[in-house]
Protein backbone atom coordinates (compact mmCIF):
# COMPACT_ATOMS: atom_id res chain seq x y z
CA UNK A 1 0.00 0.00 0.00
CA UNK A 2 2.98 2.47 0.42
CA UNK A 3 2.63 5.30 -2.18
CA UNK A 4 6.00 6.99 -2.18
CA UNK A 5 5.74 10.48 -2.03
CA UNK A 6 4.36 12.33 -4.73
CA UNK A 7 6.20 15.26 -6.44
CA UNK A 8 5.55 18.74 -4.58
CA UNK A 9 3.15 21.13 -6.91
CA UNK A 10 4.61 24.64 -6.43
CA UNK A 11 1.85 25.61 -4.62
CA UNK A 12 0.48 23.18 -2.12
CA UNK A 13 -3.38 22.19 -1.69
CA UNK A 14 -3.94 22.88 1.86
CA UNK A 15 -2.05 25.42 4.08
CA UNK A 16 -2.90 25.60 7.74
CA UNK A 17 -0.83 28.61 9.02
CA UNK A 18 -1.19 29.70 12.73
CA UNK A 19 -4.36 27.91 13.27
CA UNK A 20 -6.36 28.25 16.60
CA UNK A 21 -10.05 27.83 17.52
CA UNK A 22 -11.97 27.80 20.43
CA UNK A 23 -15.54 26.53 21.70
CA UNK A 24 -17.40 28.28 23.91
CA UNK A 25 -14.41 30.50 24.52
CA UNK A 26 -12.22 27.90 25.37
CA UNK A 27 -9.23 27.54 23.23
CA UNK A 28 -8.74 24.14 21.93
CA UNK A 29 -6.39 24.82 18.98
CA UNK A 30 -3.23 26.62 19.92
CA UNK A 31 -1.38 27.56 16.48
CA UNK A 32 -1.59 24.85 13.90
CA UNK A 33 1.02 24.56 11.03
CA UNK A 34 0.07 21.96 8.49
CA UNK A 35 0.43 21.86 4.88
CA UNK A 36 -0.50 18.69 2.39
CA UNK A 37 0.83 18.60 -1.33
CA UNK A 38 -1.26 17.73 -4.28
CA UNK A 39 -1.72 13.79 -4.34
CA UNK A 40 -0.26 13.68 -0.99
CA UNK A 41 -1.92 11.06 2.01
CA UNK A 42 -1.20 13.45 5.44
CA UNK A 43 -2.34 11.75 8.93
CA UNK A 44 -2.63 13.37 11.62
CA UNK A 45 -2.06 11.01 14.50
CA UNK A 46 -2.82 12.15 18.19
CA UNK A 47 -5.02 10.94 21.49
CA UNK A 48 -8.19 11.45 22.52
CA UNK A 49 -8.69 15.15 22.86
CA UNK A 50 -6.18 16.44 20.82
CA UNK A 51 -8.42 18.48 18.59
CA UNK A 52 -7.61 16.33 15.44
CA UNK A 53 -11.26 16.23 14.66
CA UNK A 54 -11.39 20.24 15.29
CA UNK A 55 -8.23 20.77 12.99
CA UNK A 56 -10.62 19.38 10.26
CA UNK A 57 -13.94 21.03 10.99
CA UNK A 58 -11.99 24.43 10.55
CA UNK A 59 -9.97 23.39 7.26
CA UNK A 60 -14.02 22.16 6.08
CA UNK A 61 -15.32 25.33 6.94
CA UNK A 62 -17.66 23.89 9.72
CA UNK A 63 -15.53 26.50 12.69
CA UNK A 64 -14.35 29.26 11.80
CA UNK A 65 -10.46 29.78 13.18
CA UNK A 66 -10.18 32.53 16.28
CA UNK A 67 -7.13 33.37 14.43
CA UNK A 68 -4.65 32.45 11.73
CA UNK A 69 -4.91 31.27 8.14
CA UNK A 70 -6.72 28.59 5.92
CA UNK A 71 -5.22 28.51 2.42
CA UNK A 72 -6.87 25.98 -0.09
CA UNK A 73 -4.68 26.20 -3.45
CA UNK A 74 -2.91 29.29 -2.84
CA UNK A 75 -6.02 31.30 -1.97
CA UNK A 76 -7.01 32.53 2.18
CA UNK A 77 -10.49 30.84 2.50
CA UNK A 78 -11.13 31.95 6.08
CA UNK A 79 -15.01 32.51 6.47
CA UNK A 80 -15.80 29.70 3.29
CA UNK A 81 -19.05 27.96 3.73
CA UNK A 82 -18.72 24.12 4.26
CA UNK A 83 -21.01 23.93 1.55
CA UNK A 84 -19.41 25.59 -0.96
CA UNK A 85 -15.99 24.33 0.07
CA UNK A 86 -17.76 20.64 -0.79
CA UNK A 87 -19.26 22.25 -4.23
CA UNK A 88 -15.99 22.93 -5.30
CA UNK A 89 -14.14 19.47 -4.19
CA UNK A 90 -13.14 19.51 -0.48
CA UNK A 91 -15.02 15.94 0.59
CA UNK A 92 -15.48 15.67 4.72
CA UNK A 93 -16.16 12.19 5.51
CA UNK A 94 -17.14 12.72 9.48
CA UNK A 95 -16.28 10.52 12.41
CA UNK A 96 -20.11 8.80 13.01
CA UNK A 97 -20.26 8.74 9.08
CA UNK A 98 -22.67 11.52 8.82
CA UNK A 99 -25.01 9.24 6.53
CA UNK A 100 -28.83 9.73 6.52
CA UNK A 101 -30.01 6.63 8.56
CA UNK A 102 -33.55 6.43 7.78
CA UNK A 103 -33.30 6.63 3.68
CA UNK A 104 -32.00 3.67 2.26
CA UNK A 105 -28.22 2.87 0.28
CA UNK A 106 -29.36 4.53 -3.01
CA UNK A 107 -31.75 7.24 -1.42
CA UNK A 108 -27.76 8.25 0.40
CA UNK A 109 -26.02 7.81 -2.67
CA UNK A 110 -28.46 10.16 -4.44
CA UNK A 111 -27.62 13.29 -1.66
CA UNK A 112 -24.45 13.95 -3.91
CA UNK A 113 -25.56 14.51 -7.07
CA UNK A 114 -25.84 18.13 -6.26
CA UNK A 115 -22.12 18.13 -7.21
CA UNK A 116 -22.97 16.85 -10.91
CA UNK A 117 -22.77 13.77 -11.72
CA UNK A 118 -26.52 12.04 -12.27
CA UNK A 119 -28.13 9.60 -9.96
CA UNK A 120 -27.11 6.59 -12.61
CA UNK A 121 -23.03 7.60 -12.38
CA UNK A 122 -23.15 8.01 -8.62
CA UNK A 123 -24.51 4.51 -8.44
CA UNK A 124 -22.00 2.92 -10.79
CA UNK A 125 -18.74 4.82 -9.42
CA UNK A 126 -20.45 3.78 -5.65
CA UNK A 127 -20.56 0.27 -6.70
CA UNK A 128 -17.78 -0.14 -8.71
CA UNK A 129 -15.23 1.40 -5.62
CA UNK A 130 -17.66 -1.14 -3.32
CA UNK A 131 -19.34 -3.93 -4.89
CA UNK A 132 -21.00 -5.40 -1.50
CA UNK A 133 -22.93 -1.53 -1.82
CA UNK A 134 -24.79 -3.85 -5.13
CA UNK A 135 -27.15 -5.81 -3.11
CA UNK A 136 -27.59 -3.36 -0.02
CA UNK A 137 -29.21 -0.39 -2.29
CA UNK A 138 -32.58 -0.50 -0.95
CA UNK A 139 -31.39 -1.55 2.54
CA UNK A 140 -32.20 1.47 4.82
CA UNK A 141 -28.97 2.75 5.56
CA UNK A 142 -29.30 2.46 9.82
CA UNK A 143 -29.87 -1.33 9.74
CA UNK A 144 -26.48 -2.11 8.31
CA UNK A 145 -23.15 -3.03 10.06
CA UNK A 146 -21.10 -0.16 11.39
CA UNK A 147 -18.73 -0.94 8.69
CA UNK A 148 -21.37 -0.84 5.32
CA UNK A 149 -22.18 2.44 6.73
CA UNK A 150 -18.32 3.65 6.72
CA UNK A 151 -18.42 2.03 3.01
CA UNK A 152 -21.61 3.57 2.11
CA UNK A 153 -20.16 6.87 3.18
CA UNK A 154 -16.81 6.85 1.53
CA UNK A 155 -18.64 5.42 -1.52
CA UNK A 156 -20.67 8.73 -1.30
CA UNK A 157 -17.70 10.99 -0.75
CA UNK A 158 -15.83 9.39 -3.38
CA UNK A 159 -18.80 9.45 -5.96
CA UNK A 160 -18.38 13.51 -6.20
CA UNK A 161 -14.79 12.89 -7.77
CA UNK A 162 -12.86 15.38 -4.66
CA UNK A 163 -9.99 16.86 -5.02
CA UNK A 164 -9.54 16.45 -1.50
CA UNK A 165 -10.60 13.96 0.68
CA UNK A 166 -10.82 14.29 4.41
CA UNK A 167 -11.32 11.86 7.04
CA UNK A 168 -11.89 12.18 10.31
CA UNK A 169 -11.39 8.80 12.66
CA UNK A 170 -12.38 5.88 9.75
CA UNK A 171 -11.45 3.26 11.95
CA UNK A 172 -13.70 3.84 14.95
CA UNK A 173 -16.12 1.10 16.02
CA UNK A 174 -14.86 -1.35 13.18
CA UNK A 175 -13.53 -4.40 13.03
CA UNK A 176 -9.89 -4.45 12.05
CA UNK A 177 -10.38 -6.70 8.54
CA UNK A 178 -13.06 -4.02 7.78
CA UNK A 179 -10.17 -0.77 8.56
CA UNK A 180 -7.74 -2.74 6.45
CA UNK A 181 -10.69 -3.02 3.25
CA UNK A 182 -11.58 1.07 3.69
CA UNK A 183 -7.54 2.18 4.54
CA UNK A 184 -6.91 -0.17 1.35
CA UNK A 185 -9.81 1.79 -0.67
CA UNK A 186 -7.61 4.94 0.99
CA UNK A 187 -4.72 4.03 -0.58
CA UNK A 188 -6.26 2.97 -4.00
CA UNK A 189 -7.64 6.40 -3.82
CA UNK A 190 -4.63 8.32 -3.43
CA UNK A 191 -2.60 6.24 -5.89
CA UNK A 192 -5.42 7.53 -8.56
CA UNK A 193 -3.91 10.95 -7.71
CA UNK A 194 -6.79 12.31 -4.62
CA UNK A 195 -5.16 14.08 -1.86
CA UNK A 196 -6.24 13.17 1.63
CA UNK A 197 -6.00 14.28 4.96
CA UNK A 198 -6.99 11.74 7.63
CA UNK A 199 -7.41 12.04 11.48
CA UNK A 200 -6.11 8.52 13.20
CA UNK A 201 -6.14 7.71 16.93
CA UNK A 202 -4.91 4.27 16.12
CA UNK A 203 -1.54 5.38 14.86
CA UNK A 204 -0.28 1.93 13.09
CA UNK A 205 -3.18 2.11 10.67
CA UNK A 206 -1.68 4.60 8.91
CA UNK A 207 1.84 4.24 8.95
CA UNK A 208 1.69 2.49 5.33
CA UNK A 209 -1.02 5.12 3.75
CA UNK A 210 0.24 8.25 4.73
CA UNK A 211 3.16 9.68 3.35
CA UNK A 212 3.23 12.25 5.49
CA UNK A 213 2.46 12.17 9.74
CA UNK A 214 1.66 14.64 11.96
CA UNK A 215 1.76 14.28 16.18
CA UNK A 216 -1.06 16.22 17.73
CA UNK A 217 -1.46 16.65 21.72
CA UNK A 218 -3.17 19.19 23.43
CA UNK A 219 -4.26 21.26 20.74
CA UNK A 220 -0.19 21.51 18.98
CA UNK A 221 1.26 19.30 16.37
CA UNK A 222 4.10 18.55 18.23
CA UNK A 223 6.23 16.63 15.37
CA UNK A 224 5.94 15.93 11.51
CA UNK A 225 7.59 13.80 9.66
CA UNK A 226 7.47 10.57 7.44
CA UNK A 227 5.15 7.77 9.48
CA UNK A 228 7.68 5.26 10.55
CA UNK A 229 10.84 8.04 11.98
CA UNK A 230 7.87 9.22 13.78
CA UNK A 231 6.47 5.60 14.74
CA UNK A 232 8.96 5.95 18.39
CA UNK A 233 8.11 8.76 19.51
CA UNK A 234 4.59 7.87 19.59
CA UNK A 235 4.01 6.22 22.16
CA UNK A 236 5.44 9.65 24.08
CA UNK A 237 3.21 11.64 23.16
CA UNK A 238 0.05 9.11 23.85
CA UNK A 239 0.47 8.68 27.34
CA UNK A 240 2.09 12.35 27.51
CA UNK A 241 5.17 11.70 29.14
CA UNK B 1 2.82 10.31 -8.35
CA UNK B 2 0.31 12.95 -9.06
CA UNK B 3 -2.24 11.12 -11.75
CA UNK B 4 -4.73 13.81 -12.17
CA UNK B 5 -2.93 17.62 -12.47
CA UNK B 6 -6.27 18.30 -14.23
CA UNK B 7 -8.59 17.51 -11.17
CA UNK B 8 -6.24 19.82 -9.40
CA UNK B 9 -6.10 22.32 -11.47
CA UNK B 10 -9.71 22.56 -11.84
CA UNK B 11 -9.95 22.55 -8.03
CA UNK B 12 -7.33 25.76 -7.51
CA UNK B 13 -9.81 27.66 -10.33
CA UNK B 14 -12.81 26.67 -9.00
CA UNK B 15 -11.34 27.90 -5.43
CA UNK B 16 -9.90 31.31 -6.87
CA UNK B 17 -13.30 31.88 -8.01
CA UNK B 18 -15.17 31.32 -5.11
CA UNK B 19 -16.67 34.23 -3.58
CA UNK B 20 -16.15 34.73 0.20
CA UNK B 21 -19.46 36.08 1.79
CA UNK B 22 -19.72 37.50 5.22
CA UNK B 23 -19.86 35.12 7.62
CA UNK B 24 -23.48 34.45 8.45
CA UNK B 25 -23.44 35.62 11.91
CA UNK B 26 -21.75 39.52 11.02
CA UNK B 27 -24.47 39.77 7.88
CA UNK B 28 -27.11 38.72 10.59
CA UNK B 29 -26.02 41.08 13.00
CA UNK B 30 -26.52 43.93 10.05
CA UNK B 31 -29.48 42.56 8.45
CA UNK B 32 -31.06 42.88 12.37
CA UNK B 33 -29.63 46.21 12.46
CA UNK B 34 -31.13 47.39 9.05
CA UNK B 35 -34.49 45.93 10.86
CA UNK B 36 -34.64 47.75 13.13
CA UNK B 37 -33.53 51.38 11.41
CA UNK B 38 -36.08 51.07 8.83
CA UNK B 39 -38.62 50.55 11.81
CA UNK B 40 -37.41 53.43 13.54
CA UNK B 41 -37.33 55.36 9.90
CA UNK B 42 -41.32 54.35 9.07
CA UNK B 43 -42.04 55.44 12.33
CA UNK B 44 -40.83 58.54 12.09
CA UNK B 45 -41.97 59.37 8.28
CA UNK B 46 -45.27 58.21 9.21
CA UNK B 47 -45.15 61.46 11.99
CA UNK B 48 -43.89 63.68 10.04
CA UNK B 49 -47.01 62.21 7.33
CA UNK B 50 -49.66 62.85 10.31
CA UNK B 51 -47.59 66.40 11.06
CA UNK B 52 -47.76 67.63 7.57
CA UNK B 53 -51.52 66.77 6.86
CA UNK B 54 -52.79 68.10 10.03
CA UNK B 55 -51.06 71.23 9.60
CA UNK B 56 -52.77 72.14 6.30
CA UNK B 57 -56.04 72.44 4.56
CA UNK B 58 -55.01 71.87 1.18
CA UNK B 59 -56.25 68.57 -0.03
CA UNK B 60 -53.68 67.98 -2.53
CA UNK B 61 -51.37 68.08 0.12
CA UNK B 62 -53.20 65.82 2.59
CA UNK B 63 -53.44 63.34 -0.19
CA UNK B 64 -49.20 64.09 -0.64
CA UNK B 65 -49.60 63.19 3.45
CA UNK B 66 -50.89 59.99 3.04
CA UNK B 67 -48.53 58.53 0.29
CA UNK B 68 -45.86 59.79 2.73
CA UNK B 69 -47.42 58.23 5.62
CA UNK B 70 -48.39 54.82 3.45
CA UNK B 71 -44.30 54.75 2.80
CA UNK B 72 -43.50 55.01 6.00
CA UNK B 73 -45.81 52.03 7.44
CA UNK B 74 -44.48 49.97 3.82
CA UNK B 75 -40.96 50.66 5.91
CA UNK B 76 -41.67 50.07 9.56
CA UNK B 77 -43.67 46.54 8.08
CA UNK B 78 -40.18 45.46 5.87
CA UNK B 79 -38.31 46.79 8.91
CA UNK B 80 -40.14 44.62 11.43
CA UNK B 81 -40.08 41.42 9.17
CA UNK B 82 -36.11 41.43 8.89
CA UNK B 83 -36.08 42.14 12.52
CA UNK B 84 -38.33 39.28 13.47
CA UNK B 85 -36.08 37.18 10.74
CA UNK B 86 -32.97 38.04 11.86
CA UNK B 87 -33.54 37.81 15.41
CA UNK B 88 -35.12 34.23 15.01
CA UNK B 89 -32.60 33.13 13.02
CA UNK B 90 -30.06 31.87 15.17
CA UNK B 91 -33.11 30.27 17.63
CA UNK B 92 -34.81 28.65 14.22
CA UNK B 93 -30.70 26.56 13.09
CA UNK B 94 -30.68 25.34 16.73
CA UNK B 95 -34.50 24.00 16.18
CA UNK B 96 -33.40 22.34 13.06
CA UNK B 97 -30.43 20.85 14.55
CA UNK B 98 -32.28 19.54 17.30
CA UNK B 99 -35.38 18.13 14.64
CA UNK B 100 -32.49 16.74 12.54
CA UNK B 101 -31.11 14.69 16.41
CA UNK B 102 -34.43 13.48 17.00
CA UNK B 103 -35.11 12.38 14.14
CA UNK B 104 -31.74 10.51 14.01
CA UNK B 105 -32.64 8.89 17.69
CA UNK B 106 -35.75 8.08 16.42
CA UNK B 107 -34.85 5.87 14.28
CA UNK B 108 -31.50 4.23 16.31
CA UNK B 109 -34.78 3.67 18.41
CA UNK B 110 -36.47 2.11 15.89
CA UNK B 111 -33.77 0.23 14.46
CA UNK B 112 -32.92 -1.12 17.93
CA UNK B 113 -36.17 -2.62 18.83
CA UNK B 114 -36.71 -4.36 15.28
CA UNK B 115 -33.19 -6.71 16.63
CA UNK B 116 -34.83 -7.16 19.62
CA UNK B 117 -38.03 -8.86 17.31
CA UNK B 118 -35.62 -10.55 15.24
Amino acid sequence: MTGHRPEASPTPLVELRGIRAAYDGIDVLHGIDLTVEAGQVVAILGPNGAGKSTTLKVLAGLLQPTAGDVVLAGRRINGARADALARRGLCLIPEGRGIFPNLTVRENLWMVTHRGPDRKLVEERSVARFPQLARLMDQTAGTMSGGQQQMLAMARGLATDPALLVLDELSMGLAPIIVDELYATVAQVAAEGTSVLLVEQFARIVMDVAHVAAVMVQGQIVQTGRPRDLEAGLSQAYLGA
Amino acid sequence: MLQNPDRVEQFTAEIADMRLPDTASSRDRTMLRVGVALMVVGVVVGLVAYLIGHGTTNALQQRDAIVIAVIGLTLAVVGGALFVRYSMAQFLRFWMARLAWEQTASTDRLVEALKDRD
